[in-house]
């Protein structure tokens, strides 16, 4: 079909509001980097603003790019409200209609050139389907200001010698001439907003200022920071305290830091935005603590988001540790803790061409994707894997040979998961990328992402320098616990033969209590006990061994995750009964850790199960998540022992620990009266969120999960 | 060397400083009528059974040579007159009802045990804490593991009622790094009413423990209708008093965890109401211990 034919009018497109839209089809014959440019040109131009909320930044609250049936949006380039236009078309007189039945065409047909990522089998729905997280380069825009970006596009434009290239830099350059529309936009909503407003000038006079021009002092630096935010679409703040660092120091005020990186998380928290990382290292090697870490930590205080990553090394000092109990004491399950040593480590192990400077600006995007902020595309979740579903079909297969060994199910197991790890990866995801290369250009974050704009190279078609792609594993333990089951159980007690024991799996348990409580009684991943953290680690091993083997296309390699936030309740739902005694459709468990419920001998124990497992080959980030009764933080004695539980997981190999401070009896009365605790956060798999917004099953799933006191 | 345990906690951190691991020892020569861990007394392993887990599931009345398990009226019996603890029963019981608690143990493993935490020990300064029961019950056995813990460079707590010939108290001085010392009852005939032994050798060796320069710290459960009585209070700090290397007195209040394991072992529950007390009133109690005590005084 020719598309050029049922083109939709771009004027009537606009006049109905969609200023997306019609710049997506104002031309005729663009390249898709032209049109997208354009796409977000005529969006800047003309698109809502949101309103002025009378405090020190601009824009705040909730963006506007969900109120259009199109509009920019990070993790695909564009969004599409079908339920809008659906709500909207009876309104509509016959031309405009015709003008929006032609762009839902061009909009499907848009979509569907990346739909290969669902090809083949799509059981393993445990993140994936290709959304892109990212953190643009906060810190250049700061410095160096957006007329010096339009200055490198032009020299660019100046090199290209194809039209291709050429077509690129054009579409930069619309790209900006839409920011440069939006920002003058922006002065005269606040220029035009009452005057009375205490902090309305001020702002006015940074915003004339910033982002076009370098900001000059701490005040610019956060409208910048702030104003690029919304830009990007409100996704990663990114490393805020090394960003903000250079403009504080100069002229440190505390309190006036506080109330600007306050008002900035609120910006966050409205827009469901995500990661910052806190802390760390200097390229040298030196700490990189300073106040501005301290400083973002009690500044987010309470809120939901951003989600804060300390990156924790040993040097870290006292204050900090008490800063950041003090942040989780506050109810949001902020910050997580990560190890710096084993990230830096296990990044360089990975062969990623990562110099030493840029190491140190690892980030996790979105719930907690290892990147490099300003400089990376490395998808979130590109794809994911259920381990337990893969068993659960193995064992199907082989369980009625009464004749087979316990060795054999594990090879057969083995070869059943690099099986689907080659699919998914080379049939799904590789053509998925090639596809985003071809046909889906993401021209902010291409601007905003180095080296685009320097190689004239789209951010989905290698121009971000280093690319890699982070996949998700699910349900860890339950394989482990399983295999573990059925080797006591089946093959060493042998209580029921393998075929019976399949028979029961498939009747779901069903008549056969006493034989399921007997497999929950077998040993259990968490427990500190060797012989089934062995065959965790075995397992472990083998699928990261296998993820990062296969070839990546869009450069770098696969790196593995353990992230379930929170889907570790719907990954369980397509997974049948399981030999470690789990009945068919129940959540699978979280993350890294064990079955919830299942570690009985104390976080110590758990802690030294989980650091059996090779965690750096799964520096996408290996998640763990453990909760701790309130009065965990209470006191100095007890904030001590949970300093030695992290120091020693991490000396341990541990990568990453997410703590949540709950009292049981408030997540039982939440269950009960949602509307008292509206403001009731848990941490769950990657990221906090507020309890009322889980189902009632993970709300149940929440509960289970083992509670620890410290004193 | 072996002795009976009935439990090795892991990540203990009621029981002395830092991340420790608590042992807990079976046996014990007190009957102490508030007894908060029943199933120590006998130092035997024995079965336990919690008729609600059961799911009916069959295996023990199929296995029990002796036919201790019995269905009346509808309802899972254990008749201990029959039984002969051969732990038949518990072997195919996956539910929970059934249980042996307490098993014999080396002390090599249950060093082992204890040293999977040693990472956290050494940076929390915490380390082993033996209890029970009463681990003097087993002199030779508590002695080996706290020589072995010593060896292994851990901090060393030990519980212990007192009632024990001193010699044996002695000669554990150097190695354990703090007694925890009950302090049960302060008036000798309500002592002898309360625990089934006498006070008298019980303050005679902490007084010279004290002398030998050991750490000391006074536990002293605290029972609404038994022993919260001003007096005690006062005689509480009274011997703290008398100690020059007392480092803390700890209020325990009661609390009636252990009373559905005595119902199950046959005893009496002296007093049904009791309960849980109030917080204000614990804080009283310590307010009262505190104000004549030299040392600190804490909830333990």
């Amino acid at each position: 079909m020719n598309i050029n034919l049922s083109l939709p009018d771009a004027n009537l497109l606009m006049s109905a509001g969609e200023p997306f839209a019609a710049g997506f089809c104002e031309r005729p014959d663009p390249t898709p980097n032209e049109r997208y440019a354009l796409a977000y040109r005529r969006w800047f131009e003309h698109g809502p603003l949101p309103a002025y909320g009378g405090g020190h930044l601009y824009p705040s609250g909730l963006r506007s790019t969900t109120t259009s049936i199109m509009a920019p949006w990070y993790p695909y380039t564009f969004s599409w409200n079908q339920s809008l236009l659906d709500q909207r078309l009876p309104q509509m007189d016959s031309g405009t209609k015709a003008a929006f039945q032609s762009l839902q065409l061009l909009a499907t047909t848009e979509i569907e050139k990346l739909n290969c990522i669902n090809n083949g089998t799509t059981d393993h729905f445990v993140g994936g389907g290709g959304w892109t997280h990212g953190i643009v380069h906060y810190g250049r825009v700061l410095a160096e200001g957006l007329d010096q970006y339009e200055t490198r596009v032009r020299a660019g434009l100046a090199r290209a010698t194809d039209s291709q290239t050429k077509g690129f830099y054009k579409g930069m350059l619309d790209l900006l001439a839409g920011i440069r529309m939006y920002h003058s936009r922006s002065l005269e909503l606040l220029k035009q907003s009452p005057a009375s407003n205490p902090h309305r000038d001020r702002l006015i006079e940074a915003l004339s200022h910033v982002p076009f021009k370098p900001a000059r002092s701490f005040y610019e630096a956060m409208v910048a920071h702030n104003f690029v935010y919304y830009l990007d679409d409100c996704d990663n703040p990114g490393r805020l305290d090394a960003v903000l660092w250079p403009y504080y120091q100069v002229a440190p005020n505390r309190d006036e830091a506080i109330a600007l990186v306050s008002e900035f998380a609120d910006n966050i928290s409205a827009n469901n935005g995500w990661s910052t990382a806190i802390g760390g290292s200097h390229a040298d090697g030196t700490p990189a603590y300073q106040a501005m870490t301290e400083i973002v930590l009690a500044a987010t205080h309470g809120r939901y988001r951003p989600t804060l990553e300390l990156r924790v090394r040993p040097d870290m000092p006292d204050s900090l540790w008490a800063a950041a109990f003090d942040s989780l004491a506050s109810g949001n399950g902020q910050p997580g803790f990560y190890n710096e040593a084993q990230y830096l480590a296990g990044l360089r192990e990975s062969d990623l061409g990562l110099t030493e400077e840029d190491l140190v600006q690892w980030n996790g995007g979105g719930c907690t994707e290892t990147m490099i902020q300003g400089c990376s595309n490395v998808g979130s979740l590109d794809a994911g894997f259920n381990l337990a579903l893969i068993l659960a079909n193995t064992l199907r297969r082989m369980l009625p040979n009464n004749a087979v060994t316990f060795e054999e199910v594990v090879t057969a197991y083995k070869a059943d998961v690099r099986e689907v790890i080659i699919q998914v990866l080379d049939k799904q995801v590789n053509p998925y990328f090639t596809a985003r290369a071809l046909h889906r250009p993401q021209p902010m974050r291409t601007l905003l992402t180095d080296d685009c704009i320097d190689r004239g190279q789209d951010f989905n078609a290698g121009g971000a320098r280093y690319n890699w792609s982070i996949v998700n594993i699910a349900g860890l333990a339950n394989a482990a616990d399983s295999l573990e089951a059925l080797r006591t159980v089946v093959f060493t007690q042998r209580a029921v033969t393998p075929s019976q024991l399949g028979d029961i799996l498939e009747r779901n348990f069903e008549g056969q209590e006493p034989l399921r409580l007997r497999l929950g009684a077998a040993p259990k991943y968490g427990n500190d006990q060797p012989g089934v953290d062995a065959l965790a680690a075995d397992i472990a091993d083998f699928v990261y061994q296998e993820i990062r083997s296969v070839p990546c296309n869009r450069g770098g390699r696969f790196i593995p995750s353990h992230i379930m936030h929170e889907t570790f309740g719907s990954a369980g739902q397509a997974v049948g009964a399981t030999p470690d005694g789990r009945r068919a459709r129940e959540p699978l468990a979280d993350s890294t850790g064990p079955v919830q419920g299942r570690d009985i001998s104390g976080p110590t124990a758990m802690l030294r199960s989980v650091a059996r497992l090779p965690q750096r080959l799964a520096v996408g980030t290996p998640v763990l998540n453990m909760r701790f009764q309130k009065s965990t933080l209470a006191n100095s004695e007890s904030r001590r022992r949970l300093r030695t539980l992290i120091e020693t997981y991490f000396k341990m190999g541990g990568m990453q620990l997410q703590i949540t401070a709950v009292d049981r009896a408030e997540l039982e009365d939440a269950l009960i009266h949602p509307e008292q605790h509206e403001n009731l956060i848990v941490r769950i798999g990657g990221f906090s969120t507020f309890f009322n917004r889980l189902s009632t099953d993970l709300k149940h799933e929440v509960l289970k999960r083992t509670e620890y006191a410290l004193g | 060397m072996t002795g009976n345990i009935f439990q090795i906690q892991r990540f203990s951190i009621q029981d002395g400083p830092g991340i420790r691991t608590t042992v807990f020892l079976k046996g014990c020569p007190l009957r102490c009528l508030w007894c908060h861990n029943p199933e120590s007394v006998c130092p035997k392993p024995h079965t336990f059974f919690s008729p609600k887990q059961c799911i009916g599931c069959g295996y023990c009345f199929a296995h029990c040579s002796q036919h201790a398990h019995q269905m009346i009226d509808g309802v899972h019996v254990l008749d201990r007159s029959l039984c002969k603890e051969c732990g038949e029963c518990v072997k195919g019981c996956y539910s929970g009802a059934l249980e042996v608690v307490g098993r014999e143990a080396s002390v090599e493993e249950v060093i082992a045990e204890v040293l999977k935490d040693l990472p956290f020990y050494q940076t929390s300064g915490g380390g082993m804490t033996l209890s029970g029961g009463e681990p003097m019950a087993q002199f030779e056995f508590t002695q080996a593991l706290l020589t072995a813990a010593r060896k292994a460079n851990l901090n060393t707590c030990l519980e212990t009622s007192g009632f024990a010939p001193f010699d044996r108290l002695s000669a554990l001085v150097s190695l354990v790094d703090l007694f925890y010392y009950d302090c049960k009852e302060t008036d000798p005939a309500r002592h002898l009413e309360y625990t089934g032994v006498p006070l008298e050798p019980i303050v005679e060796n902490l007084i010279s423990l004290d002398a030998l320069g050991a750490i000391t710290a006074l536990r002293c459960p605290i029972i609404p209708g038994l022993n919260a009585r001003e007096d005690h209070f006062q005689n509480i700090a009274a011997l703290a008093n008398r100690l020059k290397n007392v480092k803390e007195v700890q209020i325990l209040p009661y609390h009636p965890l252990g009373r559905s394991k005595l119902e199950r072992l046959g005893k009496p529950d002296l007093n049904p109401d009791w309960s849980f007390p109030e917080k204000a009133v614990v804080e009283k109690w310590i307010a009262e211990v505190a104000q004549f005590c030299r040392v600190p005084v804490l909830q333990g």
